[in-house]
């Protein structure tokens, strides 16, 4: 079995002195979509934060291609080749469009003609973007802000991404266009950690996933023996009856 | 001499070393949304190591001035270090800082003052200028005069420049979200540290310039911080343009006060100005666009 891209072995984070994550370990493979699964306070957002450096980890270690990631700063993982998508379509909106993937490109050794290429390259899967390079990204609806958000991390060719919840308050066609360009990364090789709480959708897109409830994996699997497996019915349920993912965004 | 074009002379030489210091009041302010409060005492090294440099020990102006600019920067440096830095290593939403940067400045006033005494010192001008005043228009110009409202302006327009490179970018990317910023990996700790340094050096520049206007003496502090703050704020904090124009402003303030009343309402008369003018425009008259969030 190949070495996994990202690995996090038995990691607890939290904030101070409130642990959230308890004894996490997951592995993301190179050129797959995993997901992470959970309804709110499951410790989705806490574990993307984990990884990216955001807050330190209270045991465990984390690893990208075999670097041990854990005990680095935000920056630093950013320059191992790992960008994280915030939730929220978080971009520069009092900066234009290529500002904000200029930005991304900060402090690459790359020539004029490369940082074109490369912003090019990363709004190949935006082309709505291409005609606003020009337009304050304030301006963008959100979900032109999502895919701005995207590109901005895709635009130094990382190693992987960690997405947040991606879907979040975005309608549902907007929710299938990010979702769609999603797996045109991974099809260009692109590996991916995708958090979520829609289940059915995500699901669909995956190679792998995990469920995380109360701060634990409570499941992983392929996507076919998630949908059929109760703890993620619990996870999004509590321990009440009832169809996969029932209560979670369709 | 015709008094009106002597407070327009007057409101422009010194409204251009307040457009300085308003300057390095954003420079600082944008990565970190701190409002320094040792920013006068930049300006107030700036000139007295200006008098050290280039009156006691005779330097050529062009030497003393690079040592003042470094001695000022390399200050700036140590305020974040120790005043700044660890107060934002803890929490980004802290106002620790109207306290540690308040100490800073108290701190360095008190050791310039023991080091040099309270005495005013001269400064030269450059070579080749005078404080010889020339009537122009009505208005008692010197070649000094000119060379500091030219200055002041080309700092102005460097700043304007650097705002449009990679570094500037990077800049208004940590004053806007300074977590992106970090997963993006821009270093915003790194940018501070150069934020100090560029700020410390334009603060100590505008020391060097009004020195000779004034004599370098430890009150330039004082006599600094506020008006340079007020103009920051008329213009709009984080605007170079604001910057100036706030500069200006101010120094036609104190300027017009000092001819039709006395020196003493100086500081009234520009706090009139600014509670004007952040009444009815609150961010400042050029604050950088705020993008409604959609």
């Amino acid at each position: 079995m190949p070495e996994p891209l990202l690995h996090l072995q038995n990691i607890d984070a939290g904030y101070g002195h409130v642990a959230v994550l308890h004894d996490v370990t997951m592995s993301v493979a190179e050129g797959k979509i995993v997901a992470v699964l959970g309804r709110n306070g499951a410790g989705k957002s806490t574990l993307t934060k984990a990884i990216s450096g955001l807050i330190p980890l209270s045991a465990g270690e984390i690893t990208l291609a075999g670097e041990r990631l854990d005990g680095r700063s935000p920056v630093s993982i950013a320059g191992a080749g790992l960008q994280y998508v915030v939730e929220g379509h978080r971009v520069f909106r009092a900066q234009t469009v290529r500002a904000n993937l200029d930005i991304g490109l900060y402090k690459q050794p790359l020539d004029k003609e490369a940082r074109s290429a490369r912003r090019d390259h990363a709004l190949e899967l935006f082309p709505e973007l291409s005609t606003r390079l020009n337009d304050v990204a304030g301006s963008l609806s959100g979900g032109q802000q999502q895919m701005l958000a995207i590109a901005q991390a895709l635009v130094r060719e990382p190693r992987m991404i960690l997405v947040d919840e991606p879907s979040l308050g975005l309608a549902p066609v907007v929710i299938e266009r990010v979702f769609s360009a999603l797996v045109a990364l991974r099809d260009l090789g692109v590996t991916i950690l995708l958090v979520e709480q829609i289940v059915e959708r995500t699901l669909q897109i995956a190679d792998y996933g995990y469920v995380l409830r109360g701060g634990r994996v409570a499941a992983m699997g392929e996507p076919a023996e998630l949908r059929t497996s109760p703890a993620l019915q619990e996870a999004y349920m509590g321990n009440s009856a009832g169809g996969a993912a029932a209560g979670a965004r369709p | 001499m015709d008094l009106t074009t002597q407070v327009l002379r007057d409101g422009l030489v010194f409204g251009s070393v307040l457009a300085l210091v308003a300057c390095s009041f954003n420079i600082i302010h944008r990565p970190t949304n701190v409002l320094n409060f040792a920013q006068g005492d930049f300006v107030m090294v700036g000139a007295m190591l200006a008098a050290v440099t280039m009156t006691v020990m005779g330097l050529p102006w062009l030497v003393g001035l690079a040592l003042v600019l470094l001695g000022c920067a390399a200050t700036a440096l140590v305020e974040e270090r120790v005043a700044v830095t660890p107060v934002l290593r803890r929490s980004m939403t802290s106002v620790s800082w109207v306290i540690t940067t308040l100490a800073f400045s108290i701190i360095v006033e008190n050791i310039i003052a023991k080091a040099w005494g309270p005495n005013p010192r001269t400064v030269p001008v450059p070579p080749g200028l005078s404080q010889d005043a020339t009537d122009i228009g009505g208005a008692l110009v010197s070649s000094y005069d000119v060379f500091v409202v030219v200055v002041a302006a080309l700092i102005l327009v460097g700043l304007e420049l650097l705002d449009r490179t990679p570094l500037g970018s990077a800049l208004s990317a940590v004053a806007e979200d300074r977590e992106i910023a970090m997963l993006r990996g821009i270093n915003p700790v790194r940018l501070t540290q150069r934020s100090f340094l560029l700020s410390g050096a334009i603060a100590g520049l505008a020391g060097v310039l009004v020195a000779p206007l004034v004599l370098a003496n430890t009150s330039l502090a004082v006599q600094f911080l506020l008006p340079g703050f007020a103009a920051a704020a008329i213009g709009g904090l984080g605007s170079n343009r604001g910057a100036l124009i706030g500069g200006y402003t101010i120094g036609l303030v104190q300027a017009a006060a000092a001819a039709q009343f006395a020196v003493a309402y100086q500081s009234a008369a520009v706090f009139v100005v600014l509670l004007g003018v952040l009444l009815l425009r609150p961010q400042g008259i050029f604050a950088p666009k705020a993008v409604r969030h959609v």
